[in-house]
C-alpha cells in the first residue's frame, strides 16, 4: 500500500521541484499530437521561469535539510529539556480544549458573513436574571453554495419527483394505460405536426 | 550577490539601531547597537526547553521560516545587479515564500496547544491576509509602470521609463513597503514586540515557548525581513545606474534610516487598538489601489 504512495509523492516532487522536466515532453507531445504550432519564444520563456523556479526549490530543499542537521547536532551538545506549555495561568485540563477551529477562524468567519450565514441559538440572559438557569447554546455556519447550487436545486427535483410518484400505484394495469395514454400523445402531437 | 551580502550586513545592525532610536528618543542610555546580535549569541549557545503537547512541526518551524526568507533574499536585485535568482514574475514567489514561512509560524504556535498561542497565529494570519493585497497591487502598479514583471529589471527600469510621475509612484511606494513591513513583522502600530500582556500579543505570543537555537533563528530571521523590506525601498530610491561604491555607501545609509524611522515610529506612536486593525491595514490596499488605477490612466490601460 505504501509503494503506490510513495510513487505518487515522488512524481507529485518531481513535478514540484523538476517542473521543466515535465513541462518541455508535454509541449513536444501537445505540439506532435494536436498538430499544434507552440511559439518557441513563449515556451522558451516559460521554461526558462520554470528552470529558476525549480533551482530555486532545489535551493530551499538543501538549505533546509543542512539547517536541520546542523540543528540536530548543535542541539545534541546542549541540554534538552520537555516542559509544559506556558498557559499562563489560563491551562486547559488537556491540549485538546485550548483552542478551537471556530475561535481560529473568528476573524475570517466575521469577514465572510454574508456567505457563511452563521446562526448562534441561546436564550439572553436577562439583566434581572441574578442566577442564570440552565442554557443551551447552538451556533451553525451554513455553506451558501452548498444551500443554494444544491440543496435548493435538489429539493426541488425531489419535490417533483415526489409529486410524479402518484403515478406509482403498483397496478400492472394502470402501467399499461400509462403507455397506452403516452402512444396516444404522441400520436396526437405527430398528427397536429408539433413533433 | 552584493545585494544578497548587503542584506545580510544591514541585518547585524538593524534592530541595534532601532533600539538605539528609541532608547534616544525616550531619554534613555539603552543597550548599544549590537546588544541584538550578541542576545542571539547568547541564544545559540543555551539549550532548548520544547513543550510536551508539541511535535515535529513546532521543532522543525524556525529553520524553515529562516530558509525561506533567505530564498526570499535572492531575488532581491541591488541596483544594476540582477538578484541571484531571477525571472518573470518573481515577486510572486518572493511574496509566497515569506507566506511559507509565515505558515510554518502559525501552524506551529498552534501546535502548542496554547491558547494564547492560537489567538496569536490567528491574528498574524489574518493581518498577513490583508497586508497581502497591498503588496500585490503595489507591484503591479511598479509592472504596469515599467512593463517588466521582475524585481530586477522592475527598479532597473524604474527611473528610466520617462514617465514624470516617477517621484509620485516612488514615495507611495516607500510608504507602503515601510507600512507592509512593519505589518509584516509584527510592530507598531498593529502590534507591539515589548507587550507582557499575552492577551494583547500577535507575533510574540506565537513563539512564547521558543527558546536557545529556534528562538535565535526566529529573531535573524526577522532581522533579515526588516532588511529585505529596506532592501525594496532602497531600489524605489536611488538610481540603478549610479556608481557602485556610491551604492553600497546609499544602501547601508537607506537601511539605517529605514531603521531610525521605524524607532522614532516606536517612541512616539501608540499602538492602535485590535479591531483598528484590519480598517488601518485595509487602507493600505485602497491606497494601492488608487495608485494602480491612476497608473492604468497614464498608460492608455483603462479601457
Amino acid at each position: 500500500m505504501i509503494l503506490p504512495q510513495l510513487l505518487t509523492v515522488l512524481l507529485i516532487l518531481l513535478i514540484g521541484l523538476g517542473s521543466p522536466l515535465v513541462v518541455k515532453p508535454m509541449f513536444e507531445l501537445v505540439a506532435q499530437n494536436f498538430r499544434v504550432t507552440l511559439p518557441t519564444m513563449e515556451t522558451g520563456s516559460l521554461i526558462s521561469n520554470l528552470s529558476q523556479i525549480s533551482i530555486m526549490g532545489g535551493i530551499f530543499v538543501l538549505s533546509l535539510t543542512s539547517l536541520l542537521f546542523y540543528r540536530y547536532y548543535h542541539l545534541k551538545r546542549r541540554q534538552v529539556m520537555a516542559g509544559p506549555t506556558w498557559g499562563c495561568g489560563y491551562t486547559a485540563a488537556t491540549p485538546h480544549m485550548q483552542y478551537t477551529a471556530t475561535s481560529f477562524a473568528y476573524n475570517y468567519n466575521h469577514l465572510a458573513k454574508p456567505l457563511l450565514q452563521n446562526l448562534k441559538i441561546m436564550d439572553e440572559i436577562r439583566e434581572d436574571e441574578l442566577f442564570p438557569s440552565e442554557r443551551k447554546f447552538e451556533s451553525h455556519s451554513d455553506d451558501f453554495f452548498r444551500k443554494n447550487l444544491i440543496d435548493k436545486p435538489v429539493d426541488y427535483v425531489s419535490g417533483l419527483l415526489k409529486k410524479i410518484a402518484v403515478m406509482q400505484t403498483g397496478h400492472i394495469q394502470q402501467y399499461i394505460l400509462y403507455a397506452f395514454l403516452f402512444m396516444l400523445l404522441v400520436l396526437l402531437l405527430s398528427f397536429l405536426k408539433i413533433i | 550577490m552584493a545585494g544578497f551580502v548587503l542584506i545580510v550586513i544591514a541585518a547585524f545592525f538593524f534592530p541595534g539601531i532601532i533600539l538605539r532610536s528609541k532608547s534616544i528618543a525616550s531619554g534613555r542610555k539603552g543597550p548599544g547597537v549590537f546588544q541584538p546580535i550578541k542576545d542571539i549569541l547568547v541564544l545559540l549557545r543555551k539549550g532548548s526547553v520544547f513543550s510536551t503537547t508539541t511535535g515535529l512541526v513546532f521543532r522543525i518551524a524556525p529553520s524553515v521560516t529562516l530558509v525561506t526568507i533567505i530564498c526570499a533574499m535572492m531575488l532581491l536585485p541591488l541596483a544594476e545587479q540582477r538578484a541571484l535568482i531571477a525571472f518573470e514574475g518573481d515577486f510572486i514567489l518572493f511574496s509566497y515564500l515569506l507566506v511559507l514561512g509565515k505558515f510554518f509560524t502559525v501552524i506551529a504556535a498552534l501546535d502548542t496547544g496554547s491558547s494564547f498561542g492560537g489567538m496569536g497565529a490567528s491574528r498574524e494570519a489574518f493581518f498577513s491576509l490583508l497586508v497581502e493585497p497591498a503588496f500585490f497591487i503595489l507591484m503591479a502598479t511598479f509592472a504596469m509602470f515599467t512593463g517588466y514583471t521582475s524585481f530586477s529589471v522592475i527598479f532597473n527600469h524604474f527611473f528610466i521609463t520617462g514617465n514624470d510621475y516617477v517621484l509620485m509612484y516612488s514615495i507611495i511606494g516607500i510608504y507602503l513597503f515601510i507600512q507592509i513591513a512593519m505589518i509584516e513583522n509584527s510592530r507598531l502600530p498593529v502590534d507591539d514586540p515589548k507587550t507582557h500582556l499575552e492577551l494583547t500579543m500577535i507575533h510574540e505570543v506565537m513563539i512564547l515557548d521558543y527558546s536557545g537555537f529556534d528562538k535565535a533563528l526566529i529573531h535573524i530571521g526577522t532581522y533579515l525581513k526588516f532588511a529585505i523590506f529596506g532592501s525594496l525601498i532602497y531600489n524605489l530610491i536611488v538610481p540603478a545606474g549610479w556608481n557602485v561604491i556610491l551604492q553600497t555607501g546609499l544602501f547601508l545609509a537607506v537601511q539605517a534610516l529605514f531603521a531610525i524611522v521605524i524607532g522614532l515610529t516606536e517612541s512616539f506612536r501608540a499602538r492602535n487598538k485590535m479591531n483598528k486593525n484590519p480598517k488601518f491595514i485595509l487602507t493600505l490596499s485602497a491606497i494601492a489601489l488608487i495608485a494602480f488605477m491612476v497608473i492604468l490612466i497614464l498608460t492608455d490601460k483603462l479601457v
